[in-house]
């Protein structure tokens, strides 16, 4: 039967071709749309290397620290993390690790702009890096404060040229530090992997860090399983009442352990630590559901104009088909039996339309990577974001196909016979 | 005629009402891009206050926490200066703490008169309006003479000094900002770029040998010659290296930072506007097809009325007539919807002016699109021929 479905459906659609034509220029437009927003979602936030544990990661990234008259906001310090996170039982590893900043090198005269992370050894463990020569910094060079430095391949290309770099020297900062290891380039998205020079913590210039208590650090704990992710949460909850205050003049000292997820839900709904008196991991799982929320409304929204459309064209044509209608009808097949044949027919509509929409994301998302709009893009699709994308064909499929449907279905058999459709 | 062409609509209503609500939505769509298209363009068009031409942005690290060793900082800080001064290419330097396209942005907020009034700080020094060309339209530059004087000097932009006082003279009056004195008015001082919101804004003096308040200019600015290529960035740092033993230096031209501020503020937009641009699209090839079938659907009442007289041309302005009416409907709907943002002032940093274009605009854009596709299927009823539409079963 689905056979013969297939048959009239590909009948029907070469008949009125102009017709088939905005049809599927319409569905895969807005599949196309979709799933650049899918892909791109789903690169920033699955687990892509370097981030091949993230599913058991948590980060402790941002940090309030407020009294009478005074309030910080932004990343977590250093001695925060250094005495309360990298101390957590329990756990299988703790890496601290600045948040990017810019330095500039100098080749010939010209600058090279670099994003700078200083990192300790086990932020090498937990993230998987590719190398494509050398090797990592080590717990070593941060206890010994060796000048020592990760450069990635884009580094290696503008600043030496592309040759061979291990052993060899960059400037930076009034520095000058040797090349241990070269990595694959990470994409400007991955926050916490992301650099293009990476050094160790201890070689800051300026020994301050070791005393703040918010500053630009991040903390990241590596737990055995992901199932100890409640447990962690609360223990660093639970830490945070023991925290030492800088001064008598502060009183308060927020923090958390989120994921990735959470924590740039957290910062996309604009809710800081600053803003909310309550924190703690009740409020932040909640602005998780309201990105998730927001994301689907946003989806709704976006196809509730191309189903529309595409309802609409389908309800019009229903005259090209009182014929059809009013001889099945005439020879006994249900309304059932019609609207599952009609909404066969949408659904093939859509997927030849959502097989459009993948080349169509496939060459935006090229596009993209090649534009340098983002750092190192790659963004990719892979079986996942296909499964989404092939979700989401099958919902636009049965919401644009049900209405036009269930109306062709409807016809008295006698005005079909006659083509009347009012 | 319009209580006929009502009639008309009335009777197709279910397919009309799908139209219809098609209609509203992409007028829903086309307004709010074009709502944020005038918004950029009216800011763009707004003048900014300084210029930026050759200037390049030295932002300075002494790596040591500058509260504790005021008079190192100040001190270093002013040999800077000097240093720069020497330097054959450079023509003007200043210092200022938030330099344009810098993103941090620092607050004040009063009660005046009853009214809370707020404004953008910024320090600079006596040097920094010559480095940027500032726009004064009254009044004059931090200098010298300020030294003598009581109150610290401030000068405000146009925006600022209206909403103080009015029609008002502001020289010379006492701020409500910590008794600030005000020296000068600059036509404006958009920090954060073309693209931004005007605010009010105030800038106070810092001086590099006023170690009694103990404020900084963290960035120090420069006009380079005409002709400095980029190679002189790594001869500037060298020589403030040289300077300052440990501290570290960050070089930027003001250019290559409105470039990049220009492209992250323009991306969404643009990414917006071909959305829309697509959508509407899809929406005017979906009209088309639905009025074309339309059309044939109706080949008998219009071959009817071609019978008992009608010209081809009646009918052609009878179908155009339907669309012109449904789009009113449509955009009726839709403004019910968008009076609500400035009514509400849903968003207030959106001026009434703004949504005003804006509506216009998309009001304009919309009669147009529903018109044009109206035009070909309405063509194509003036071919329908009466005997061919009595024939019809």
């Amino acid at each position: 039967m689905l056979k013969n479905y297939f048959k009239i459906a590909v009948k029907v659609l070469l008949r009125r071709k102009f017709f088939t034509l905005i049809s599927l220029f319409g569905i895969s437009f807005t599949l196309v749309v979709l799933m650049v927003v899918t892909a791109a979602l789903d690169n920033m936030f699955a687990p892509y290397p370097p981030e091949t544990k993230q599913d058991r990661t948590l980060g402790v990234f941002n940090a309030l620290l407020s009294g009478e008259n005074t309030m910080n906001v932004g990343n977590a310090g250093y001695a925060f993390l250094d005495g309360y996170i990298r101390t957590l039982p329990d756990v299988e590893m703790v890496s601290l690790f600045s948040s990017g900043g810019t330095v500039s090198a100098y080749r010939d005269g010209a600058e090279i702009k670099l994003t700078l992370k200083r990192t300790d050894g086990e932020y090498w463990k937990i993230l998987e890096f590719r190398f494509l020569e050398g090797g990592p910094i080590t717990a070593d060079d941060e206890a010994e404060a060796n000048l020592v430095c990760v450069i990635n391949e884009a580094t290696r290309a503008k600043y030496f040229g592309g040759t061979e770099a291990v052993g060899r020297f960059i400037e930076f900062d009034r520095e000058r530090f040797r090349v241990a290891g070269v990595v694959e380039n990470v994409p400007r998205y991955r926050d916490i992997p992301f650099a293009d020079v990476w050094v160790p913590v201890s070689t800051t210039p300026d020994p301050n860090y070791r005393e703040q208590l918010t500053g630009n650090f991040t903390g990241l704990i590596l737990a055995h399983d992901e199932a100890d992710f409640d447990r962690i949460k609360g223990e660093v909850k639970s830490r945070l009442r023991n925290v030492q205050m800088p001064s008598s003049s502060y009183n308060r000292f927020e923090s958390a352990a989120e994921t990735m997820f959470e924590a740039t839900a957290r910062e996309a709904i604009g809710a800081s630590y600053s803003t909310n008196p309550e924190h703690g991991d009740s409020t932040i799982e909640s602005y998780t559901a309201q990105a998730v929320g927001g994301l689907a409304i946003a989806t709704l929204l976006f196809i509730l104009l191309p189903t529309i459309n595409l309802v609409n064209l389908n309800v019009s044509r229903m005259i090209e088909r009182s014929s059809e209608i009013g001889v099945r009808k005439s020879f006994g097949a249900s309304s059932a039996t019609l609207v599952g044949q009609f909404v066969v027919e949408n659904l093939i509509l859509t997927a030849i339309g959502g097989i459009l929409g993948f080349i169509g994301t496939a060459i935006i998302l090229g596009m993209l990577n090649d534009s340098g709009l983002v750092q190192y893009a790659h963004f990719s699709m892979n079986l996942r974001v296909f499964l989404y994308g092939f979700l989401l064909i099958l919902a636009f499929g049965l919401i644009s196909g049900v209405y036009p449907a269930w109306r062709m279905a409807r016809m008295h058999p006698v005005k079909a016979l006659r083509g009347v459709t009012r | 005629m319009i209580k006929h062409l009502l009639k008309i609509i009335w009777n197709r209503k279910r397919v009309n009402a799908l139209i219809l609500t098609e209609i509203v939505f992409s007028f829903l769509v086309l307004f709010g891009v074009m709502v944020m298209a005038t918004l950029y363009t009216v800011n763009y068009r707004m003048p900014l206050g300084f210029s930026i031409e050759r200037v390049w942005n030295v932002s300075v690290n002494p790596h040591m926490s500058a509260d504790e060793n005021k008079i190192a900082v100040l001190d270093g800080m002013a040999q800077i200066e000097l240093a720069l001064r020497e330097l054959p290419n450079i023509e003007a330097v200043g210092g200022i703490s938030l330099t344009p396209y810098n993103r941090s942005t620092s607050i004040s907020g009063v009660d005046f008169e009853g009214r809370k009034i707020n404004a953008y700080v910024n320090d600079a020094t006596d040097e920094a309006g010559e480095v940027l060309k500032v726009d004064l339209i009254a009044g004059r530059w931090f200098s010298r003479e300020d030294d003598a004087g009581t109150q610290e000097p401030a000068v405000i932009n146009e925006r600022l000094a209206k909403d103080l006082y009015g029609s008002a003279d502001p020289l010379g009056k006492e701020l409500p900002f910590n008794k600030r004195r005000v020296v000068g008015v600059v036509r404006d001082f958009r920090k954060a770029g073309e693209f931004s919101l005007p605010v009010n804004y105030l800038l106070t003096r810092i001086r590099t040998t006023d170690t009694a308040s103990g404020r900084f200019p963290w960035d120090v600015i420069l006009r380079v010659k005409p002709g400095t290529t980029a190679e002189f960035q790594e001869k500037l740092v060298k020589t403030l290296e040289a300077t300052q033993k440990g501290w570290t230096f960050r070089v930027t031209q003001l250019e290559r930072e409105r470039e990049s501020d220009h492209k992250t503020r323009l991306t969404p937009l643009l990414t917006g506007m071909v959305i829309a641009g697509f959508l509407l699209l899809m929406v005017a090839l979906g009209l088309i097809g639905v009025l074309w079938q339309n059309i044939s659907q109706r080949t008998q009442e219009i071959g009817l009325r071609r019978a008992v007289g009608g010209t081809a041309q009646q009918v052609h302005h009878q179908i155009l007539g339907e669309m012109f009416v449904l789009t009113t409907f449509g955009l009726a709907i839709g403004s019910f919807v968008i009076v609500q943002f400035p009514m509400l002032d849903l968003i207030p940093e959106i001026p009434g002016s703004v949504y005003s274009i804006g509506f216009g605009i998309s009001v304009v854009l919309m009669y147009l699109l529903t018109m044009t596709c109206g035009f070909y299927p309405s063509w194509l009823s003036m071919e329908i021929q009466p005997a061919e539409a009595l024939h019809y079963d």
